[in-house]
């Protein structure tokens, strides 16, 4: 078993996500040709076959589309957090496209669904991680 | 083809949490139970099944079973989804005459070994690399997603899922094979520990060390043989659009699985409707599973579950018994081969929770993963 934080491995598809992360911005793949997102990325267009992509600065603004609280048993790393939420956010450029993080701090306040969200980066080692903060929480 | 292949043989080990054999020694052993309970000598297979992610190899098998012509063999991806689809490859490679003996099986020591997710890596590539970071690692927390939702969209309540895991340990309070023994109340199910909100320690199902197989032959075949045949009235697989595994939450529509798609085709093949289905078994990693299965398998209406769970239908007197075996939730976790196992019992007539008059039994395989499902039939024609 691990002790440290899982962290991304990122591959053709992704490097550009996490490398946006590390400019602290939230940027998702589009199709280049018929605009139609792409995510989690993948290098071919599900609607019209192009491998080409744009990748596109969104608001960071989004709503809790469902939720978790984790309770040990989990992998080390994580249990001094629990039980901790973990989310599930629908972005508001396409309801579609989902996310899952936490809420910094993993604080609880407000926690629900339909709660609204923006994104707030949170520094892993070398990793930047797009997380999440309720609004007005 | 409609009855073009039946089940004639079953086998399988012990239960346990900790068996203290290796999976090829009871991978064997119920392999050789279910020719035994076929009356076929292994001699005559030619044809295995297995799952991609079993660790016994055919070739071993071919040599331990003293296999002398292999002629067909191939293995299923997707875990506990795969289980049913290891019999449609069976009776697909029976009707091409391809083989004229096809064993499928499938073991696994999940109870004494380590738990998958555990084995997570520290650095993650995939899909996965967007939830694991975040501690989305475990199968209970992303199955725990899609319930919460769903409580949400319909109104499904802890006293549903409740329902739904003390139906089925009643079951396995009858069948002796069963690992859980114990009768459960309500109370019981809401004392227990959560494990992943809204998900509590008994909607999540056993961790097993245990093996099971099944011998599939040609219906002709099946009629000269000792047991009453379970013909495979269909089988199909399924897995729908813009899916991704168990990190289902990408696409369009949340919350539907696999399984939509499976039954569709299910019975499309069968031309019967889930009104015609005698009894269930439902794949049951997850209490929720059962819940979401009952209305993508046509028993009812989106969002229908809980109150079909609430008016008592799942249980042994209910319309619609379910999971008679006492399943993975109250018999064993073996990706769902032993759903399979108890799916033929109900058409021997032999189920410790026998359905009378059984003559059409539903099995389905992993729900939230590409899946597979099949229709066993007592009557030949
Ligand atoms: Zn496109």
């Amino acid at each position: 078993m691990i002790t440290e934080r899982p962290m991304p491995l990122p591959d053709d598809a992704t490097t550009e996500f996490w490398q946006a992360c590390q400019k602290h911005e939230l940027r998702m793949q589009r199709c280049a040709s018929c605009k139609e997102f792409r995510w989690p990325p993948r290098p071919m267009c599900g609607a019209c076959q192009s491998f080409d992509s744009e990748w596109i600065q969104v608001s960071g603004r989004g709503t809790i589309y469902s939720y978790v609280i984790a309770h040990a048993p989990m992998l080390p790393a994580f249990a001094p957090r629990a039980p901790f939420p973990i989310i599930l956010v629908a972005l508001d450029e396409d309801p579609a496209m989902r996310m899952i993080g936490n809420l910094i701090g993993d604080m609880r306040e407000g926690l629900q669904i339909g709660a609204k969200v923006t994104v707030a980066f949170e520094e892993v080692g070398e990793v930047t991680l797009p997380q999440w903060k309720i609004v007005g929480a | 083809m409609r009855k073009s292949v039946a089940i004639v043989g079953i086998g399988q080990s012990e239960f346990k949490k900790n068996i203290g054999k290796n999976e090829r020694r009871i991978a064997l052993e119920a392999i050789k139970n279910a020719l035994t309970d076929a009356g076929i000598s292994p001699h005559e297979v030619d044809g295995l099944v297995r799952f991609n992610m079993e660790n016994l190899s055919e070739v071993e098998v071919a040599r331990n079973l003293g296999i002398e012509n292999l002629r067909f063999f191939g293995e299923i991806g997707y875990g506990g989804g795969g289980a049913c689809a290891t019999v449609a490859h069976a009776q697909m490679a029976i009707e091409t005459d391809r083989a004229n003996v096809v064993v499928c099986w499938r073991a696994r020591n999940r109870g004494s070994g380590v738990r998958p997710w555990a084995a997570t890596g520290n650095r993650v590539p995939g899909d996965d690399q967007f939830s694991a970071p975040f501690g989305c690692v475990r199968p209970v927390d992303q199955i725990a997603m899609l319930t919460r939702r769903y409580m949400h969209e319909f109104g499904a309540t802890w006293q549903h899922l409740g329902k739904v895991a003390v139906t089925i340990r009643d079951n396995a309070t009858r069948n002796p094979q069963a690992m859980m023994q114990k009768p459960m109340t309500l109370a019981d199910y809401e004392a227990a520990r959560y494990v992943s909100e809204p998900l509590r320690l008994f909607d999540c199902c056993l961790e097993s060390d245990g093996a099971l197989a099944v011998v599939v032959v040609s219906a002709e075949r099946a009629r000269d043989l000792r047991n009453k045949p379970a013909y495979v009235l269909a089988a199909s697989q399924g897995t729908g659009p813009d899916h991704v595994v168990m990190t289902n939450y990408y696409k369009k529509n949340f919350l539907e699985t696999p399984s939509k798609y499976a039954a569709e085709e299910l019975y499309r093949q069968a031309g019967v409707t889930a009104k015609d289905i005698d009894c269930a078994q439902f794949y049951d990693a997850f209490t929720p599973l059962v819940l979401f299965s009952l209305e993508e398998y046509g028993f009812c209406k989106p969002g229908e579950a809980p109150a079909f769970v609430d008016e008592g239908r799942i249980g042994p007197k209910g319309d619609l018994p379910v999971n008679t075996s006492g399943s993975s939730l109250s018999e064993a976790y073996v990706h769902g081969m032993n759903l399979i196992v108890e799916g033929v019992r109900q058409i021997r007539g032999t189920s410790t929770s026998q359905v009378k008059d059984a003559e059409l039994s539903l099995v389905t395989s992993g729900a939230g993963v590409p899946t597979s499902a099949m229709i066993l039939a007592g009557n030949p024609s």
